[in-house]
C-alpha cells in the first residue's frame, strides 16, 4: 500500500509534467487574446480560416470509426470462432498497425494510392479522382473525397487492432451453448434475434469503447492528415499551422484565438468521448467476467473458405502498407527522353544514411530517437507504474470514487493532442525558461507526456490482478519493501512491465506531432522527423522518395521488433487494454 | 466523496497546481512589470530602452533559418574551417516561422542571426528592435539593392532575392481555347473558376509577397474586391507554397508528389519557377511566368544580427561569409533564388535562365511604410 505522502506525491510530479505545460500555455494563450478558455468555443465559428474544419475533423473521425467496426468486427469474429494455426503470431499482425509510427503508415498508404500503386492498378484514384471516385465526388459534391477516402482508410487501418483487442477475446470465451440454447427460444429465432438479445449486450460496450477510442485517435492523428489529405484541415493540422506565431503578445493575436479555440474544442470532445470510453471499458470488463465465468474456449470446428477470405483479407490490409514502404525503398524514379520507368536500386538507402538531401543522415536521426526513446522509459515507465499503484491503491482502500478522479487524471494526457503537447512545451515552458530554448532533450519531455497514460493503462489491469496472498507472506516472512518488491512483485509483473516498457519505446520511438512542433526550436532530428523532412523536399530529386522510405523502414522494424518481443509477453486474456 | 477527497489527499496537488496558474497568470495580466516590453515607436530611438537578456553561449554561433538548401552541409563545415566558429542551426518552416521565433524568444534571445527573413517580414523585425548593427563589408552586393525599402544599411544585408508572381501551364492555356490572361481580372473569369491556387498570405511567404502585390496593381483601390471575386471564382486557398504549387498546381514537379491533384492550372510561385522547372526537367517544361506590370513582388532575403546575440563576431563573420562569391554565386543552384552579388544572374544550363521572367514593372510598394500586418487582416476578410 502506498501511503498518503507518496501517492499525494507521485500525483503531484504527473500534474506538473504531464499536466502543467498544457496549462500553462492555455493560460497564456489568455491573457494573449484576452479570451477566457470557456469562450474560446466561439471563436472557432468566427475565425475564417477555421471554416469547416471541425465539421471535417468529426467526419472523418466519424467514418473512420465506422469503417475500422466494419473492417474489424468480421476479423474478430472468425479470430474467435474458429481454430487457427498459429492464432498468436495472426492476432499479432493484425493488432501491429496500432504500434506502428503514423508517419511509416503515412508513408505506406501513399504508395499504396500512388498513381502507380496496387490501388491505382484497379482503377481506384483517390488523388486525380478519375473514374469512380470522380464520379462519386460529383454526385456528392464533396471535393477531394479522395482525400477523405485515403486518410479514412488509413486511419481505420491505425486503430483495427482496438477492435480486434476489444471483441475477440469476449466473444472467444463466450460459450456457444448460449446460443444453441436461445435457438431453442421464440426470442431467438432469428439472427436478428440473437445479435438483439446475446451478443449486442455483450459485445456493445466493447465496439462503443473501440469506436470511441478510434474516434479519439482520429480527432488528433497529425502525419496521417498533413500526407494523405494535404487539401484539408483538421483541428490539429491548424493548429500546427499557426502554433508557431500563438502565445505572443502583441502579435499576430489570431493565431493565438485559433490555437486557444481548437485546442479547448480538442479538449472538451476528446473528455467527452474518454469518459464514454472509460464508462464502456468497465462495462466491458464486467461482461469478459460473466462470460469467463464459462470460460471454454470451444471453437466452431475449422474454418470455411469465407472465413479464411475475411482473415487473409485482414492480414494482407494489415500488411500491405508497411511490405510496400520496404519495396518503395528500393524503388527509384528514371527519367529518360521524356519516358518515366523505374530502377531498382540500394542508393534510397545510401542517400538517407549519409543525409545527402537532408540536414542530418539516418544514423544521427536513429541515434537522437533511441537517446529520447531510452530517457523516455526511464522517466515514464516509474511514473506510469506509480501512478497505477495509487488508483490501485486507492481501489483496494476502497476510495474508489478517488481512484477514479486519480484514474481520469492520468487519462488527461490523452485529451490534448500531441500537438498541443508540443505547444504546451513551447508556451508553457519555453516561455519561463528560454535556456531551453534548443536544448537537445527538450523533446523528451513530450514525449514522457504522450506515453505515460499507456504504461498507466498496461498496469493498472496487471496490479488489480495480483495475487496479494504472496506479497502478505512475504510480509510475514519480514522480508522489508525492497525485498517484497524484488521477490514478489517484479517477477510477477515482468510480463506487464516488458509489454509496457516496449510500447513505450515504441510510442516513443515513433511519436511525430509534439516532435514536429518542438524540432523547430532546435538543430536535432529524429526518425520521424527525418521522414517528414525529406518527403517535403521538392521532388525534382529522384533520390527524395526512396530515402523517406528507406528511412521509415528503419524506423518501422525497430518499432516492430518492440512489438513483437511485446507480444510474446502479453497475458492471453488481455483485453481492451493497448 | 469528491470534496472529502479533494480536502484530503488532492489538497497539494491542488495547491501545486495553483501556485504555478497564478504565477503564470500574475505574470500574464501585467506584461509592462514582467517579461514583455511594449515598443514606442514614437520615441525618438525606441531601440535604445530595449536591453534584451543576452544568453550565456558556449561560443557555437546559432543560427535561425528555414529549409534554406544553400546552407548545406558542406558550406557550413567550410565556414567552420575558415572562421573557426562552430555553426548550430535552428530551422523553421519558412520566412514567417523565423519571425515567430524571434518575437517569442524577444526578450531572452537565444540565437545569434537570422538568415531569410524577407522584406515582407523585414518591416516587423525592424519595428520590434529584434536586430542590430552589422559590421560586414557589403561593398561587393549589387548597389540596386540600395534603392529597395530597406536599404543596404546597418542592420540587413541581402543575401538572395528573386519575383514573386502567377505561374500558369502553358498546356492549360494553349492560346487557342484558353488564352494568356492579360489582367489580373481574367483570373475570375469562368473558365479559370477553381483553377487558380493561393497560398496564404497569412501563413506562406510568396503568398504574403503576391497579395502585397496586387495592393499596387489595384493601386490601393479594389485590390480586395478582386480577391473576394476569386474566392467567388472558387480560387483554391492553401495554408502554404508547397501545398498549392505540388498538390494543386498542375504545371510543376507536383507530378512526382504524393498526393497531387493537379487541379489548378495557375499558382503564386516566382517567376523564376518555370527556369528551375527546366532545370530539373532537361530543359522541359510547360510552366511559364505570368508578367503583367506591377502584378510581381520584388521579394528580397536578409541576413542580420539578432538584438541581444552572444556570439556578435561570429554572426558578422558568417554574413561576410554568405555574401562571399564562393557561396553567393551558387544561390541559383543550390537556393533556386538569384544571388545578390554584382552582374549575378541564373545559370544558362538546361533553360534554367531562358524560362525565368525578369518582371518588366514590378510592384512599387513602401514597405517601410506599409502596415503589412493590417493587409493580411483586410486579404482575410477578403476572401472569407
Amino acid at each position: 500500500m502506498l501511503s498518503k505522502v507518496i501517492r499525494t506525491l507521485v500525483i503531484s510530479i504527473y500534474a506538473l509534467m504531464i499536466l502543467a505545460p498544457v496549462v500553462i500555455a492555455i493560460d497564456r494563450l489568455w491573457a494573449v487574446t484576452g479570451v477566457a478558455p470557456w469562450q474560446a468555443f466561439g471563436l472557432l465559428s468566427d475565425l475564417s480560416v477555421a471554416d469547416g474544419v471541425l465539421l471535417f475533423t468529426c467526419l472523418v473521425s466519424a467514418f473512420a470509426s465506422l469503417l475500422t467496426l466494419a473492417f474489424g468486427l468480421p476479423l474478430a469474429i472468425v479470430l474467435a470462432k474458429y481454430e487457427w494455426k498459429n492464432i498468436a503470431l495472426i492476432r499479432a499482425i493484425l493488432v501491429l498497425p496500432f504500434v506502428c509510427p503514423a508517419i511509416v503508415a503515412a508513408m505506406g498508404f501513399l504508395v499504396l494510392f500512388d498513381a502507380g500503386g496496387p490501388l491505382n492498378y484497379f482503377g481506384i484514384d483517390l488523388y486525380q479522382q478519375s473514374g469512380i471516385v470522380g464520379t462519386i465526388s460529383a454526385s456528392l459534391g464533396f471535393a477531394n473525397i479522395g482525400h477523405f477516402i485515403a486518410l479514412s482508410l488509413a486511419l481505420c487501418w491505425f486503430n483495427l487492432s482496438l477492435v480486434i483487442r476489444f471483441i475477440e477475446p469476449t466473444l472467444a470465451n463466450m460459450n456457444p451453448d448460449w446460443e444453441d440454447q436461445l435457438k431453442l427460444l421464440p426470442q431467438g429465432k432469428s439472427l436478428y434475434q440473437r445479435i438483439r438479445h446475446l451478443y449486442a449486450p455483450i459485445l456493445a460496450p466493447g465496439i462503443i469503447a473501440s469506436a470511441g477510442l478510434t474516434f479519439v485517435f482520429s480527432f488528433t492523428s497529425f502525419a496521417l492528415v498533413r500526407w494523405l489529405a494535404p487539401s484539408a484541415d483538421t483541428l490539429e493540422t491548424l493548429m500546427a499551422d499557426y502554433g508557431s506565431s500563438a502565445g505572443i503578445y502583441n502579435y499576430r493575436i489570431m493565431s493565438s484565438e485559433i490555437v486557444l479555440a481548437c485546442s479547448m474544442v480538442q479538449i472538451v470532445i476528446l473528455g467527452l468521448s474518454l469518459w464514454l470510453v472509460s464508462y464502456m471499458q468497465s462495462l466491458h470488463q464486467s461482461r469478459i467476467a460473466i462470460v469467463a465465468e464459462s470460460f471454454r474456449r470451444k471453437q466452431q470446428g475449422k474454418a470455411k473458405f469465407g472465413h479464411r477470405a475475411i482473415l487473409l483479407i485482414g492480414v494482407v490490409f494489415a500488411t500491405l502498407p508497411l511490405l510496400l514502404t520496404l519495396i518503395a525503398s528500393f524503388k527509384m524514379r528514371v527519367v529518360e527522353n521524356g519516358k518515366v520507368s523505374t530502377e531498382w536500386t540500394t542508393q534510397g538507402w545510401s542517400i538517407a544514411w549519409r543525409g545527402d538531401l537532408s540536414y542530418a543522415g539516418a544514423g544521427e536521426a536513429l541515434g537522437y530517437s533511441l537517446v529520447y526513446a531510452a530517457l523516455t522509459l526511464v522517466i515514464a515507465m516509474p511514473l506510469g507504474w506509480m501512478m497505477a499503484a495509487t488508483i490501485h491503491s486507492l481501489e483496494k482502500e476502497g476510495k474508489l470514487v478517488r481512484a477514479k478522479i486519480v484514474d481520469f487524471i492520468s487519462f488527461a494526457p490523452l485529451i490534448v493532442s500531441a500537438v498541443m503537447a508540443g505547444l504546451g512545451i513551447l508556451l508553457g515552458i519555453i516561455m519561463w525558461f528560454p535556456e531551453l530554448f534548443a536544448w537537445f532533450l527538450l523533446p523528451v519531455w513530450a514525449h514522457i507526456m504522450m506515453v505515460t497514460p499507456f504504461v498507466v493503462r498496461v498496469m493498472l489491469p496487471a496490479l488489480r490482478s495480483m495475487d496479494e496472498r504472496y506479497i502478505e507472506q512475504a510480509r510475514i516472512l519480514r522480508l522489508n519493501q525492497f525485498q517484497r518488491f524484488r521477490l514478489i512483485t517484479l517477477p510477477s509483473l515482468k510480463g506487464p512491465v516488458i509489454v509496457a516498457s516496449a510500447l513505450c519505446l515504441a510510442f516513443s520511438l515513433g511519436e511525430f506531432g509534439a516532435t514536429w512542433v518542438l524540432a523547430r526550436t532546435g538543430d536535432w532530428t529524429t526518425l520521424s522527423v527525418l521522414v517528414d523532412d525529406l518527403m517535403s523536399r521538392p521532388n525534382y530529386f529522384p533520390g527524395v522518395r526512396p530515402a523517406a522510405m528507406a528511412s521509415a523502414t528503419i524506423l518501422m522494424s525497430l518499432t516492430l521488433a518492440l512489438f513483437f518481443i511485446s507480444e510474446k509477453f502479453r497475458d492471453s486474456k488481455d483485453s481492451g487494454g493497448f | 466523496m469528491t470534496t472529502i477527497f479533494i480536502r484530503n489527499e488532492m489538497k497539494n496537488v491542488l495547491i501545486v497546481c495553483a501556485v504555478i496558474m497564478f504565477s503564470s497568470l500574475s505574470g500574464c495580466l501585467n506584461p509592462d512589470e514582467g517579461e514583455y516590453i511594449i515598443i514606442d515607436p514614437a520615441a525618438a530611438d525606441p531601440c535604445k530602452s530595449f536591453n534584451p537578456t543576452i544568453r550565456s553561449s558556449n561560443d557555437t554561433l546559432r543560427i535561425l533559418t528555414y529549409d534554406i538548401y544553400a546552407l548545406s552541409d558542406a558550406v557550413v563545415s567550410e565556414f567552420t574551417n575558415q572562421s573557426g566558429y562552430q555553426v548550430e542551426f535552428i530551422r523553421t518552416d519558412d520566412a514567417g516561422g523565423i519571425l515567430d521565433q524571434m518575437m517569442l524568444t524577444k526578450d531572452a534571445p537565444q540565437v545569434d542571426m537570422m538568415v531569410g527573413l524577407d522584406n515582407s517580414y523585414v518591416g516587423i523585425a525592424l519595428d520590434n528592435c529584434l536586430l542590430q548593427p552589422h559590421q560586414v563589408n557589403t561593398s561587393s552586393i549589387d548597389t540596386s539593392f540600395n534603392q529597395s525599402d530597406f536599404a543596404v544599411e546597418d542592420t540587413l544585408v541581402p543575401f538572395d532575392h528573386g519575383y514573386v508572381c502567377i505561374n500558369y501551364d502553358n498546356q492549360f492555356v494553349d492560346g487557342e481555347n484558353v488564352s494568356i490572361p492579360t489582367s489580373l481580372q481574367n483570373f475570375t473569369d469562368e473558365e479559370w473558376k477553381g483553377k487558380v491556387a493561393f497560398p496564404s498570405a497569412m501563413t506562406s511567404s510568396p503568398g504574403r509577397a503576391f497579395m502585397l502585390a496586387t495592393t499596387d496593381y489595384f493601386e490601393g483601390d479594389s485590390e480586395w474586391d478582386w480577391w473576394a471575386a476569386m474566392k467567388a471564382n472558387e480560387a483554391i486557398f492553401t495554408s502554404g507554397w508547397t501545398e498549392a504549387y505540388e498538390v494543386h498546381y498542375s504545371g510543376g514537379y507536383g507530378q512526382w508528389y504524393d498526393g497531387y491533384i493537379g487541379d489548378a492550372h495557375a499558382t503564386v510561385s516566382y517567376c523564376h519557377s518555370p527556369g528551375v522547372e527546366a532545370y530539373f526537367g532537361s530543359n522541359w517544361t510547360t510552366s511559364v511566368a505570368l508578367d503583367l506590370p506591377r502584378a510581381s513582388f520584388h521579394q528580397i532575403e536578409y541576413a542580420g544580427i539578432i538584438n541581444g546575440a552572444a556570439n556578435v563576431d561570429a554572426a558578422n563573420a558568417f554574413i561576410e561569409y554568405l555574401i562571399s562569391e564562393e557561396v553567393n554565386q551558387n544561390m541559383p543552384t543550390n537556393n533556386y533564388m538569384y544571388g545578390v552579388l554584382q552582374g549575378a544572374n541564373l545559370p544558362l544550363t538546361d533553360g534554367y535562365r531562358f524560362h525565368s521572367t525578369v518582371p518588366d514593372e514590378p510592384a512599387n510598394l513602401n514597405l517601410a511604410e506599409l502596415d503589412v500586418e493590417s493587409l493580411v487582416s483586410q486579404w482575410l476578410n477578403a476572401i472569407s
